[in-house]
């Protein structure tokens, strides 16, 4: 396991390589966190499930984007167009790094958003997995302060919260977000998609439906768990989810 | 300033980020500071708290570390048979030896929310490296002026009367189920005898450590009033070399931006003290009955 700093010079990303620890690693694994709260609930199970794909043969490169964990930038420095330019920087890391043939990408929540909107990965792409995506970013935002609002008030200020559970919000960010809807969200092209759904995820049909209608090969990976993405009460605790890992391994190894 | 990813221990098993000031500031005066877990959060701190620290104080001259204990954040569990308060005093014992053998530093400051107090304030105490403490949310202890400033005003409310006497029962299972608990969570908080840290604390004090103890609203089940700290421990000859605050807007976790912002404030005001200058005393006291 490597830990380093990558991207560039001025503006360094975090990120951590797994070699694969048999065969030559043809095909690597590229994982792209949420952000905010959600990348500290899910932190632990994304490292180990990084350590069990390289124990399966697969490279694997996690990273922090921009203003979350590790990285460069303040959490209001980050957006979904520094995150999709982030994410392509990451793949090219893992290329350069691990000589793959191919990648897969699995995307989890905000991540899976930010994965399924690139318009071009800079090397073969196996497949996208979408883990519980945020696909309609008014309601996200909305989701997001009610549970700000349970556990520390109200986050309002002069038309818009300037911070949510912990985490700074440009107003950058927020207009995407009120714009992003399922419908109208870029789509990577010519890309296989996989849908990891648990129980918290209410349009998965309509994204299913989006994706075959954009030309995209799709399948389905259900869990009948439930992780609390909204839930106020679930704030703070961490998430390890061993149903949707087993199903993610048992996927990744079979392409 | 540069951050730089690090790996090292035994079999390189634990994961950190040091920052590195700009050349200009980096200083062979000043101790520097290491970051312990808060809880079973990674190395970031809750909120990107210790980042925002780290970055902070290197901007003021400290090199700074921020690392996993084994088993949590990115760090492989230890591969011996320490109990886990153990290990991480081991841990963190393990990375002032990396910064000594990198950097060549011979003095470090600790610290941490919360456990990540608690493990910085263990390890002072074992380990004469240590010449300073920044104890976010650490060990506290209810005092009578504690329960005077907590009860007072309510008892001339009828409501909580009633409230009173449901929590009660509640209250007499608790203890029991709380101490199941902790046979099988070895990650559960464990606060000793106040006697106990009083003794630990005044050895810390006497080879002439520096702390900062912060605490927040957060713990106000044990923690109501600045004062509340030196009547904690009533017999400590404390040298002046402790600063105590009290944040009673603020979360356990710091959540609010402001709140942490102002946390980073104070910390860099006190780290002042290992340039030369003298560590102010805690703030003076409004009305505060009993202590």
């Amino acid at each position: 396991m490597i830990p380093m700093y990558f991207g560039e010079k001025d503006r360094p990303l975090f990120g951590v390589y797994h070699h694969p620890e048999k065969g030559v690693g043809a095909h690597a694994v590229l994982i792209a966190c949420p952000v905010g709260h959600e990348y500290v609930r899910v932190h632990r199970m994304v490292r180990n499930l990084a350590v069990d794909l390289s124990r399966k043969g697969f490279p694997t490169f996690r990273f922090d984007f921009t203003g979350t964990g590790d990285s460069h930038g303040e959490a209001d420095q980050g957006n979904l167009d520094v995150w999709r330019r982030d994410l392509v920087l990451a793949a090219e890391e893992l290329k350069d790094t691990s000589g793959c043939r191919e990648i897969t990408v699995v995307g989890i929540r905000l991540g899976a958003t930010v994965a399924a909107m690139v318009e071009r990965y800079p090397c073969p792409v196996e497949s996208i997995i979408l883990w519980d995506p945020v696909l309609e970013g008014k309601s996200h935002i909305e989701e997001l302060t009610r549970q700000h609002r349970a556990w520390l008030g109200d986050p309002q200020e002069n038309g818009g919260p300037t911070e949510l559970l912990g985490s700074a919000i440009s107003p950058v960010l927020l207009q995407e977000l009120r714009e992003l809807t399922l419908q109208s969200m870029p789509l990577t092209s010519e890309v296989p998609f996989v849908l990891a759904a648990s129980q918290d995820l209410s349009q998965g049909g309509a994204l299913v439906d989006r994706l075959k209608g954009h030309g995209n090969p799709i399948e389905s990976l259900l869990v009948s768990d439930k992780y609390g993405w909204e839930d106020p009460q679930a704030v703070e605790t961490l998430i390890m989810a061993p149903n949707m890992v087993k199903k993610l391994m048992e996927r990744i190894g079979a392409a | 300033m540069i951050e730089r990813a690090v790996s090292f221990g035994s079999g390189h098993a634990l994961v950190g980020v040091v920052n590195e000031p700009p050349g200009d500031l980096s200083s062979d005066v000043r101790p520097a500071v290491v970051f312990l877990n808060a809880g079973l959060l990674n190395r970031a701190g809750p909120h990107r708290m210790y980042v925002t620290l780290c970055r902070a104080l290197a901007a003021e001259g400290f090199h700074c570390l921020r690392f996993d204990h084994g088993g949590l954040g990115d760090s492989d569990r230890r591969n011996d048979d320490l109990p886990y308060a153990a290990g991480v005093v081991e841990d963190a014992r393990e990375a002032m030896d990396y910064l000594a053998e990198t950097y060549g530093f011979e003095s470090f400051v600790l610290g941490g929310l919360c456990s990540g107090a608690d493990h910085s304030f263990l390890t002072a105490c074992e380990d004469q490296r240590v010449v300073g403490g920044i104890f976010l949310d650490w060990y506290a202890y209810r005092t009578p002026g504690y329960y005077l400033r907590h009860y007072g005003p309510r008892m001339l409310r009828f409501g909580p009367w009633l409230r009173g006497v449901g929590r009660a029962f509640r209250r007499i299972r608790r203890p029991l189920k709380e101490a199941a608990q902790r046979q099988v969570d070895p990650y559960a908080r464990e606060i000793p005898a106040a006697a106990e840290v009083e003794g630990r604390l005044q050895a810390l004090l006497d080879r002439e450590a520096q702390l900062l103890c912060v605490y927040t609203g957060g713990q106000d089940a044990l923690f109501n009033h600045s004062t509340q700290f030196l009547k904690m421990f009533p017999g400590l000859n404390d040298g002046g070399r402790i600063r105590v605050r009290y944040l009673p807007w603020a979360e356990h976790t710091f959540p609010i931006v402001a709140h942490r912002q102002e946390l980073v404030d104070l910390v860099l005001e006190w780290s002042r003290v290992f340039s030369g200058e003298p560590a102010a005393k805690e703030e003076p006291a409004s009305f505060s009955p009993g202590g």
